[in-house]
């Protein structure tokens, strides 16, 4: 018994050592980071900013509820700095490049960020169109005023549109206007009126309901393609096969009644009719580099079939025949548009096998540049489809 | 008899250990990629003074990852953390075309040290996300790595930020290290 406890004495003791060692690194370290952290943190913020700026810029997926507590105080401003710099007005008019600026990004409900925005927008447009520094509040108001055309931050005006007396009391208001005269603003107002400036706009509350986002559709939908609502219907659901080939459990497999919406690149799928949530992530189906179409089944009629990315197979049926072709024209017309391109893999050795890996994430191509990239894919398969169909089927199984 | 199955079973229970050397410029997303395979998320970095080091278990490989920053300045100190490595992966922002060519000349600096002589190297085309990414076979010809003789390479895709195309780099390494 002796050895053994004085064995667990020494343990104990050689860990209570490599405790305090721990410790003292602790300490050390945590003292030499506060150090690096201070002498380096105008850097990082630069070069945080930096990166989310660019985010901002480049990724729909950036611009979530979830971007505004990230977005505080130094950090905010540095980003904004950096991020109204990506864009090049040039000699565009104010009310262009305004256009050009709120399509990307604008966050509602959040003065704060919208009165950066907008400073950094009039610095930058002036610096781009050359004109003197000190106009730089004139185009400041400029800019507030025909935002509130449609922003409208304080909430008086609720669901009414500002009217142009409103608009030139506005900025009589602020009166230090010498530059822009009466019937300028009054043609500013009629080409907003004209063309509304569409907002991305990016809503602090959590879940927008499906009316909303289709009254949204106009604005930017080909920026944003992840959230539009493109059908929606009752479809009844049968699993044929799961990730990877492998087959379903016995109950399973059943046909089972669901409402299914078509968000985007995700088909949601919910049992109760009445709630249109996006937290139930269960009945979730991705469709990139899906592909659908119509197939006989004897027991059942207008049935289609899917056939997902990580190839699981469902069978659907609806409800007619109008909607079994409506369903499969929109699945594979949104997947063609939207699937990105796969990523490939290249290796040292030339007959290696180079798996494709297929990404979820929308594509940023444009409709045009899809089309090349489609038909590229196609002359890339048809090398090794042409060859494997010329083999001819002589070999020893089929004596 | 008895040590035969005691080295069937290490074989398979046993973890290998495997020292993983991460580096590439600035901003090309290696802490994204690290803490990607380490926690499965994406976390807010800032730019990596010094290294992150983590491991992450894949394939009864235990890969232990050196995530060091690519800022011009701290680079040379990269031959510091070459001892032991037996991969190497790079990480290049392949939208970023004006800094292709640095990315090459950073690796043919570094692929020309002995401590990595025997290194497999994975390149990880990233933000494949981005417009105007360069494609495999463009990234393959800007590194120059088809005049890299005697050294197995890989180059592969991804989106860190969603974190498609990381395992199957992994799958690349782990494939290398257990034919050694």
């Amino acid at each position: 018994m002796k050895p053994e406890e004085d064995e667990q004495e020494e343990a104990a003791s050689g860990a209570a050592e490599q405790k305090e060692v721990v410790r003292d690194f602790h300490q050390i370290n945590s003292g030499k980071m506060q150090q690096v952290k201070s002498s380096c943190n105008s850097r990082g913020k630069y070069w945080q900013g930096n990166i989310f700026a660019r985010d901002l810029r480049y990724q729909d997926a950036f611009r979530c509820p979830e971007i505004i507590p990230q977005l505080n105080e130094d950090l905010a401003e540095m980003t904004l700095r950096i991020h109204v710099r990506h864009f090049k007005f040039g000699s565009m008019s104010l009310i262009e490049a305004l256009r050009s600026f709120l399509g990307v990004f604008w966050l509602k409900d959040t003065p704060e960020i919208q009165h950066l925005l907008i400073t950094h927008f009039s610095h930058w447009s002036i610096q781009c169109s050359e004109q003197l520094l000190n106009l730089q509040p004139h185009v400041y108001y400029m800019s507030w005023a025909t935002t509130l055309l449609i922003a409208d931050p304080n909430g008086d005006h609720k669901g009414r549109k500002r009217t142009c007396e409103e608009f030139i009391v506005d900025l009589k208001r602020v009166n230090c206007f010498s530059q822009y005269n009466l019937k300028e603003w009054k043609d500013m107002y009629e080409s907003v009126k004209r063309k509304p400036l569409l907002m991305c706009r990016v809503i602090a509350a959590e879940i927008s309901k499906p009316e909303d986002s289709d009254c949204n559709s106009s604005v930017g939908s080909e920026n944003k393609p992840t959230t539009m609502i493109y059908n929606k219907g009752s479809l009844i659901r049968k699993r044929v096969m799961d990730e990877n080939g492998g087959k379903p459990k016995r109950g399973k497999r059943a046909w089972k009644p669901f409402t299914a919406v078509l968000q985007g690149l995700v088909l949601h799928l919910q049992k109760n009719k009445a709630t249109f949530c996006k937290a139930d992530k269960k009945n979730v189906i991705r469709l990139h580099h899906a592909v659908a179409y119509p197939v006989d089944y004897k027991k059942r009629s207008h049935v289609l079939c899917l056939r997902t990315a990580d190839s699981r197979l469902f069978y659907f049926q609806a409800e007619s025949e109008e909607e079994q072709t409506s369903w499969t024209a929109i699945i594979n017309r949104i997947t063609a548009r939207y699937s990105a391109r796969p990523l490939t893999s290249s290796s040292c050795f030339i007959t290696a096998y180079c798996p494709q890996v297929l990404p979820s994430y929308p594509t940023t191509l444009t409709i045009e540049q899809q089309l090349e990239s489609h038909k590229d894919q196609l002359k890339i398969l048809s090398n090794p489809t042409e060859k494997y169909a010329a083999l001819s089927l002589k070999g020893r199984y089929f004596r | 008899m008895g040590n035969f199955f005691t080295s069937i079973l290490s074989r398979l229970i046993v973890k290998r250990p495997v020292r993983i050397l991460m580096v590439g410029l600035d901003a090309a997303g290696k802490t994204t990629v690290l803490y990607k395979l380490k926690l499965g998320e994406v976390v807010t970095t800032i730019p990596t003074l010094g290294f992150n080091v983590e491991t992450v278990d894949y394939k009864n490989i235990s890969f232990t990852v050196w995530d060091v920053g690519g800022q011009d300045v701290i680079r040379r100190l990269w031959r510091h953390y070459f001892q032991n490595t037996m991969g190497l992966i790079f990480v290049v922002d392949s939208s970023d075309r004006e800094r292709i060519q640095e990315a090459a000349l950073e690796l043919q600096n570094m692929l020309e040290e002995d401590a990595l002589r025997e290194a497999a190297v994975l390149v990880l085309a990233n933000k494949q996300d981005l417009p105007n990414a360069m494609s495999v076979h463009e990234m393959t010809e800007k590194l120059r790595l088809h005049a890299l003789k005697g050294r197995p390479w890989y180059v592969q895709s991804t989106c860190a930020v969603i974190g498609t195309g990381l395992y199957e780099g992994l799958d690349w390494i782990a494939a290398q290290m257990s034919k050694r």
